[in-house]
């Protein structure tokens, strides 16, 4: 028998300490869950009755008016129901929503916490800030560089969901670099922006970097960018493949004959490509 | 002045349209679920149905159905009022019988003016 | 004689001691990170990303793939149910495996179905004939009629022949999604291109109430056999596959909900119907793959609870379904052997490969034979007490505070039963499994063992194959850290 093993167990009340512990954290575990319970029940319902407390001045803001002064509870929960109402609609109500919330001072925390070295308080602070984003590009802008990657994403998900066009270049920047967007995510927010002119994807769409511009010439074509046909034509003759297929698939979207020319000059450079140009000028053709 | 049913299961944007619909002179009732609303609107007979199509028990479009396979609401207009935004959902919605589509985010002046349009006809 | 006897007991003691203080030390590690990982995604804000995900024209389509054999009864509340569900593109696809019921007139009835000459793709392989295909005018339901093998993994690969979307979600007919199940589950592949495949949490439905399709309320099942498995489920789920996905040792990926880039199935050709465990089975090839090949992956898991399944709700039924698991693991470890402690396969290969061998697989044995020999031995006096309190801390005493961790994490991540009154069930019920249930599910987990090892033929194999009853008990939802669930076939000896 090796003298040293047997010697752990015969340690006087080692093994009833170790059963009695686990009794005690298991004892505890069932209780915290119960409690966990209770709490956050009573939380709940207190939230619940607040909200609808204030919930109809709400409406007293929306009509342009300034509600009763609150308790100061109360103007925090009113705070959070307008930030999660102004989400909910668009033109005059959301201007009066977002202008009141700015009066509140709603962004100055928010704003702090966006430097937060903790990714997910930036993150939570973003997502609170998102109904009133349109009002501050340059904080969005700047989380759009943000050191992780989950929380750039965010921040192009609230530049697309705000309407945010003037970002729609940086937002194309983002394809490469190193602090790059999935370009999925980018595609996204730059569709949901729906820029109206190809001129605010500034000087994207001659970007030297082929993926950055692929991706602007693609993204005009599913905007359907009328005034963006020049720009995609200049795309045929770029030296990258990316770049060309790009451009001959958004002159398909945009489906103007204008372009038929532009697309006859181009010089194809794989069977691909000749392929996909010659099925483009088919349909140009017939209309 | 008219009647109006909402149907609609979140409860902020249900409070910004019934008081809409209230500051215009309507009657309104109101529901928050697909179920209870088929019911309320059997007791009330609106002359207008706002209806969300994404809600708990019954969706919007179930009840846009029900409510047009019925006589009763031969004279009811339904106005569709969702986040679904694809072009292939409005044509199901206008398909189910639904009279117009409000696309959220919203404003609740267009709705109120949409309404006020559909109960004029 | 004696002292041999005493010694011998001594060391089996030990070695007993050892092993459960590695198995149960590992098992809190993957719990606690995936604690750690629940808690970072349930504070983590995703609406705003699952409602871009639902409003944008560039999100991903999904084609569903719904096996159906002889689903009258739900198939068409299925179909409704999963159109029904918040994303902008799905398609789905049933696949009428045979049935000799009414679920083709069914859903013919409802659905404004007509044939069609809709090309499909000339991969995966499948054997059983396709017959007819059938679809709705705006074809968003494709109905592929097709000639019974008896496999579910052979309908899901005619499935995917007729599946046209990037993302393909393989389901069974009687899963019963959450309203956002889609959105959760398609925002990792959004957010990562060099996602191939992702996982979601299963619960068991029974005890929740279901209206038209979806889920309405949930509380506990009345039964035992229910309340024991939903225990399990928590645990494997919600911390333990979010644990291993964590540490990117994520084997599998359960066939009763589950979603994966339709190129990356291709590749390997779809289920390999040979496979008892075909779920796990095509994420270890998926990844087996993307290893050879030197390419980035990840296979990704949402610890969102999105998916309800029926589990079995007698012993029976559960004895068979866990049987059937525990052999399926060790076709699946035998297949695979090479994978194991290859560095070239990662984490999967050195550490979850490795853990599923020598404490799922491996583990009823131990499991009965030290728990034997160390009660007799203390009874018998041949160990001291103090050693046996020792080999029951290491035990059951870490099992309980693991058990007990995961009811916690639930309760303040995800709380979906709704009264307290659930709560202190599941606490009690934890109590439970460990103290009771845990033996027999040993004995049933031997048994498998002994089948795999001795290569007896599988269980559905030797009896007459009734074909696959997806309704009711005896359908396997799931599998886990603790039982991986391996097959889903429904045999003849469980069919109520």
């Amino acid at each position: 028998m090796i003298p040293s093993i047997p010697a752990i167990p015969t340690i006087p009340g080692l093994a009833m300490a170790l059963l009695l512990t686990t009794a005690t954290v298991c004892g505890l575990l069932a209780l915290i869950v119960v409690a966990e319970r209770i709490i956050r029940t009573a939380l709940a319902h207190r939230e619940e009755k607040r909200r609808d407390r204030v919930r109809p001045h709400i409406l007293t803001i929306v009509d342009g008016d300034t509600p009763a002064t609150l308790p100061r509870r109360d103007r925090a929960a009113l705070s959070r129901l307008v930030a999660d109402t102004a989400s909910q609609v668009r033109g005059e109500d959301r201007e009066a929503l977002t202008q009141w919330l700015i009066g509140q001072q709603f962004h100055r925390a928010h704003l702090r916490r966006m430097k937060s070295p903790f990714a997910l308080t930036r993150a939570r602070a973003l997502d609170r800030f998102a109904p009133i984003a349109e009002h501050a590009p340059r904080s969005i802008e700047r989380m759009l560089g943000d050191r992780d990657l989950r929380v750039r994403s965010l921040a192009a998900q609230v530049a697309g969901r705000s309407g945010m066009a003037a970002l729609v270049p940086e937002l194309l920047r983002r394809t490469e670099g190193t602090r790059v967007i999935p370009a999925r995510i980018i595609s996204m927010a730059v569709l949901r922006a729906a820029p109206s002119s190809i001129a605010e994807f500034g000087d994207t769409v001659t970007d030297s970097n082929h993926r950055v511009r692929a991706l602007a010439l693609d993204l005009a074509g599913q905007l359907n960018l009328v005034d963006a046909r020049r720009a995609i034509e200049a795309g045929l003759d770029s030296p990258s493949a990316d770049v060309r297929m790009a451009s001959v698939r958004s002159i398909q979207r945009l489906g103007s004959p204008l372009s038929l020319a532009a697309l006859k000059r181009m010089e194809t450079q794989s069977p691909e490509e000749l392929f996909h140009t010659e099925v483009v000028i088919h349909e140009l053709t017939v209309g | 002045m008219a009647v109006v049913l909402i149907v609609e299961d979140d409860e902020d944007v249900r409070a910004l349209v019934v008081h809409r619909m209230k500051q215009a002179g309507h009657e309104v009732h109101t529901e928050h679920d697909g179920e209870a609303g088929l019911g309320a609107a059997r007791a009330s007979i609106p002359d207008l149905v706002i209806l969300d199509w994404m809600m708990p028990r019954r969706n919007g479009l179930e009840v846009c159905f029900e409510l047009r396979a019925d006589p009763l609401f031969a004279a009811t207009r339904i106005l569709m009022l969702t986040a679904k935004a694809q072009e292939q959902d409005i044509e199901r919605a206008l398909a189910a019988g639904a009279d117009d589509y409000v696309v959220k985010p919203f404003s609740s002046r267009e709705l109120l003016a949409r309404a006020n349009a559909l109960l004029s006809r | 004689m004696i002292d041999f006897l005493m010694q011998f007991t001594f060391w089996v003691t030990w070695v007993l001691i050892v092993y459960y203080a590695i198995y149960n030390g590992v098992f809190l590690v993957v719990l606690l990170k995936g604690a750690l990982e629940v808690s970072r995604e349930v504070n983590w804000p995703s609406s705003m990303t699952l409602s871009e995900i639902f409003a944008n024209p560039l999100t991903p389509g999904i084609s569903i793939i719904v096996p159906a054999h002889n689903e009258e009864s739900g198939i068409v509340d299925a179909v409704l149910a999963l159109r029904n569900l918040r994303y902008p593109l799905t398609r789905i696809v049933v696949v009428d495996d045979g049935s000799t019921d009414e679920t083709f007139q069914r859903l013919k009835d409802n659905f404004d179905l007509r044939p069609t000459s809709k090309v499909l793709a000339a991969v995966p392989q499948h054997e059983g004939k396709i017959t007819e295909l059938w679809a709705t005018r705006s074809g968003d339901l494709t109905v592929v009629r097709k000639e019974s093998v008896r496999l579910r993994s052979d309908a899901v690969n005619a499935g995917l022949r007729a599946a046209d979307q990037e993302i393909v979600c393989m389901i069974d007919a009687d899963s019963l999604l959450e309203r956002d199940a889609l959105l959760h589950i398609v925002a990792p592949f959004v957010a990562d291109p060099t996602v191939l495949g992702v996982g979601g949490v299963i619960r068991p439905a029974n005890g929740v109430t279901v209206s038209r399709g979806a889920v309405t309320k949930v509380q506990m099942p009345k039964k035992w056999v229910e309340r024991i498995q939903v225990v399990e489920y928590l645990r494997a789920f919600l911390v333990g596959r979010t644990g291993w996905a964590s540490i990117k040792g994520l084997m599998i990926i359960s066939g009763a909900f589950g979603a994966f880039r339709r190129d990356a199935v291709l590749e390997v050709g779809g289920l390999d119907s040979t496979s008892l465990a075909e779920d796990a089975d095509l994420v270890v090839a998926i990844t087996k793959k993307a290893r050879d090949e030197k390419r980035p992956y990840r296979i990704a898991f949402v610890a969102e609870p999105v998916c309800w399944t029926e589990v079995p709700n007698t012993f029976s039924a559960l004895s068979t379904q866990r049987r059937r698991w525990s052999q399926g693991l060790g076709e699946l470890i035998a297949k695979q052997r090479k994978m194991i402690l290859n560095p070239r396969y990662g984490v999967l290969g050195m550490l979850t490969l490795p853990y599923f061998v020598l404490f799922e697989f491996y583990g009823p044995i131990f499991g009965v034979l030290g728990a034997f020999i160390a009660l007799a031995g203390a009874i018998t006096g041949l160990i001291t007490w103090q050693l046996f309190a020792l080999a029951f801390f290491v035990s059951v005493g870490l099992s309980l505070v693991s058990s007990l961790a995961s009811v916690l994490i639930e309760e303040s991540a995800y709380h979906r039963y709704s009264r307290l009154r659930d709560v202190v069930v599941l606490l009690m019920t934890t109590i439970v499994e460990l103290m009771g249930f845990h033996l027999v599910h040993t004995w049933w987990r031997l048994q498998g063992v002994y089948r795999a090892l001795f290569k007896r033929p599988s269980e559905w194999g030797t009896i007459e194959r009734a074909g696959f009853e997806q309704e009711g008990p005896g359908h396997a939802p799931d599998d886990s850290p603790d039982q991986p669930q391996l097959q889903r076939e429904t045999t003849a000896d469980i069919a109520p």
